[in-house]
């Protein structure tokens, strides 16, 4: 098992670094000069070689890259052009918001999916599982920026107008006096803050899981193990949640790998709906500002988590399926 | 059994008036609902959007294209249905093509067939909008037009520079289907060659290649599209469709390669190398073809799935340049004025889940029908 995760961490790093020189020639090949964004054109010819030089972009491509990637080594990641700090700290900032936001959704999705999928696998062809098959479609395919907009249209705007008890917040991670809250009302201020972001991310993965529960769920409940359970006499709930759902749920944990990648292009967009003040719209904002160091940084981070994800899936399956060998 | 109306003069006379009905009165829903809708529709179109067909023949090429369509649907139709009424009922069922079950199962699928419809419907909307449209996209009203909200005169409402929402939402169709199409149509020969290559030959071609794809599918593919949207600073509809057909390949040759992989390894693949055939032509001619099926689905479903691509672009400001309508753009127009104007952006929002639920729909139903072991 050791020798297995071990490998696989090896593995990764011609990944990452793979992944990382593509992020940096992308970036840097791209026309155009970020220095003009950072320059007057009043400037003198002197001063403006000197934002350059500032910025690091008077050495030649492949310097900038042996350099690029030193510094990477190091933990390094440059300094911002528009914010004048290091790319680190400002990840440090801001990940955790991210992340708070992405696990909260992902493990509603993983919750509600599940439980979904069961229901619809054990009444197979009931209306239940048609209505909960055509709604889920709805939601798989809608985009996560759209729904969150009517997240926010209904539960917060036409909420306050109509008078309804709760209206959630629209906008932003916490209340403008957050500070002076007690714990109790900064916990209850950020599940509030939390909520409509973290649902509209989920409701769009919950959907996939749950068909591919319900698919996976099918396959095991025909299985002779099943009926054998069910021969011996144990309660449909024992037969079902531990007996099928465990076999059911070795595909089901693939997903994690699978859906991380929608995940994070998920919360670009959720985060730019909702101002919340996460990697997503760093990095859109970045990319608009042409500030190259946090693009590259941002999206380098934002890659690296996929793949420790990816791992931590294969992981999982090899210690949930027995059935799998690790060499 | 008969599944239609002998040639008899009744069916004749009446698919020469009205086509489909035929079809539909012998139970074949899809195909005559499909047939009697379109010469029903289209010959409203001609009706009433008269002077505006005729003048289109002058006009510019979408116009010109628009006319030739409800021509070319009308004549379709109309042809087809004589055809098919007038076909001999026997047919020679001996050979059954895989390809035949496939339709049939498909058939039998009810929901994936309104699917199937939807997305033909949407195609033929989108082609023949400058003749129906009732407003021109991007003209913007008197001021006092502005935010209106929907009624007989702007079905769906106006924008915040008085824009006819529906007018706006069926040219954006446009922009949405072209893009699909020729994205997935890119990717899916990419993906289809690469997966197919890497899967036969293995080594050191199948090691690189695979590798690449790891990469791709590991990076938020989002962040990969907006900073080569934003970096490249055009926002030509050229662009867009490269790179959204260019970075949506990998997943296509991932399963292509795994389909290969299998393939290698059968008799008659085989047999083509015995017999010495240059490895150009197994490819080509005997592997990728045994691979069609999956490459079918998942071009289908990828086509939902680069529409939403598309419309996320847009909505973040970095589609096609404005007044050019797109789906994407008008849901971010529609962002600021929420409560004012909420028609603005749930319009176009409905429309993007209409369109994806329908190619998703469909794509489900293929996966259904092409795998002989999910075929009922």
């Amino acid at each position: 098992m050791r020798t297995f995760i071990a490998r696989r961490l090896l593995g990764a790093i011609p990944l990452v670094l793979g992944i990382a020189t593509i992020i940096f020639f992308v970036v840097n090949l791209a026309p155009g000069d970020p220095a003009d964004r950072f320059s007057s054109p009043t400037m003198s010819a002197e001063a403006r070689e000197q934002v350059r030089v500032n910025m690091g972009l008077d050495q030649p491509i492949h310097i900038r890259y042996v350099r690029w990637l030193g510094a990477l080594a190091q933990g390094d990641l440059g300094v911002s052009f528009s914010r004048n700090r290091p790319v680190v700290d400002i990840i440090q900032e801001l990940l955790p918001n991210t992340l708070l936001l992405s696990f909260t959704a992902i493990g509603v999705a993983f919750v509600m999916g599940i439980l979904l999928g069961i229901l619809q696998a054990v009444r197979q062809y009931s209306l239940l599982d048609s209505i909960a098959s055509i709604v889920g479609l709805f939601f798989y395919s809608m985009p996560s920026f759209w729904l969150a907009l009517m997240m926010v249209l209904v539960f917060s705007l036409f909420a306050s107008v109509w008078g309804w008890p709760i209206s959630f917040p629209p906008s932003d991670i916490q209340d403008i006096d957050y500070a002076f809250f007690s714990p109790i009302e900064k916990v209850q201020d950020r599940l509030m803050h939390l909520a409509l972001p973290a649902t509209s991310l989920a409701l769009v993965l919950a959907a996939g899981i749950a068909r591919y529960t319900r698919t996976s769920m099918l396959e095991e409940i025909r299985q002779d193990f099943v009926r054998t359970a069910r021969a011996k006499g144990l309660s449909e709930p024992v037969v079902i949640f531990k007996h099928t759902l465990r076999n059911a749920l070795i595909p089901v944990i693939t997903l994690v790998g699978l859906y991380l990648p929608f995940l994070f292009s998920g919360t670009v967009f959720i985060e730019s709906v909702f101002a919340w003040p996460g990697m997503g719209k760093l990095v859109v904002d970045a990319i608009l500002q042409r500030d190259y160091p946090i693009i590259m940084g941002g999206s380098l981070v934002f890659a690296m988590m996929v793949v420790v994800g990816n791992l931590v899936a294969d992981v999982l399956y090899a210690v949930v399926d027995p059935r799998i060998r690790y060499d | 059994m008969t599944d239609r109306l002998g040639p008899g003069r009744r069916g004749l006379a009446l698919s020469a008036v009205l086509p489909g009905l035929p079809q539909l009165a012998v139970g074949r829903w899809g195909v005559g609902g499909l047939g009697l809708t379109v010469w029903i529709a289209f010959l409203a179109v001609l009706l009433t959007r008269w002077a505006r067909f005729a003048a289109a023949w002058g006009g510019p090429l979408d116009h010109q294209i628009a006319s030739l369509t409800v021509v070319a649907g009308l004549l379709g139709t109309w042809g087809w249905s004589m055809f098919d009424v007038s076909r001999p009922v026997e047919l020679d069922r001996s050979g059954v093509s895989q390809w035949r079950l496939a339709v049939q199962a498909f058939k039998k699928n009810r929901i994936a067939v309104i699917g199937a419809m939807v997305v033909v419907w949407v195609y033929l909307i989108a082609l023949v909008t400058p003749l129906i449209a009732p407003y021109d996209p991007a003209m913007q009203g008197p001021l006092p037009g502005r935010l209106a909200a929907p009624s007989s005169e702007f079905l769906l409402g106006t924008d915040h520079v008085a824009r006819d929402v529906f007018s706006r939402l069926m040219y954006g169709a446009r922009v949405s289907l072209s893009i699909g199409f020729v994205a997935v149509g890119i990717s899916v020969t990419i993906g289809t060659l690469l997966g197919a290559v890497a899967g036969y030959l293995g080594g050191w071609i199948d090691t690189v290649v695979m590798r690449f794809v790891d990469m791709v599918i590991s990076f938020p593919r989002l962040v990969l599209l907006i900073a080569i949207v934003a970096l490249f600073d055009t926002q030509s509809i050229f662009l867009i469709v490269a790179v959204l057909g260019f970075t949506q390949w990998p997943g296509t040759a991932r399963i292509v390669r795994g389909e290969v992989l299998s393939l290698r390894e059968r008799e008659f693949v085989e047999a083509t190398r015995a017999l010495g055939f240059s490895r150009r032509r197994i490819i080509l001619r005997h592997v990728i073809p045994n691979v069609l099926a999956p490459v079918i689905i998942a071009a289908t479903l990828g086509i939902g799935n680069v529409i939403v691509l598309e419309a996320g672009l847009s909505f973040l400001g970095l589609g096609l340049e404005p007044p050019t309508p797109s789906w994407g753009s008008m849901v971010a127009d529609g962002r600021d004025l929420l409560l004012n104007a909420w028609w603005i952006s749930t319009f176009p929002g409905l429309a993007i889940v209409l369109t994806v639920v329908a190619f998703n729909l469909v794509g489900d139903g293929l996966r259904d029908a092409l795998d002989p072991r999910l075929r009922a």
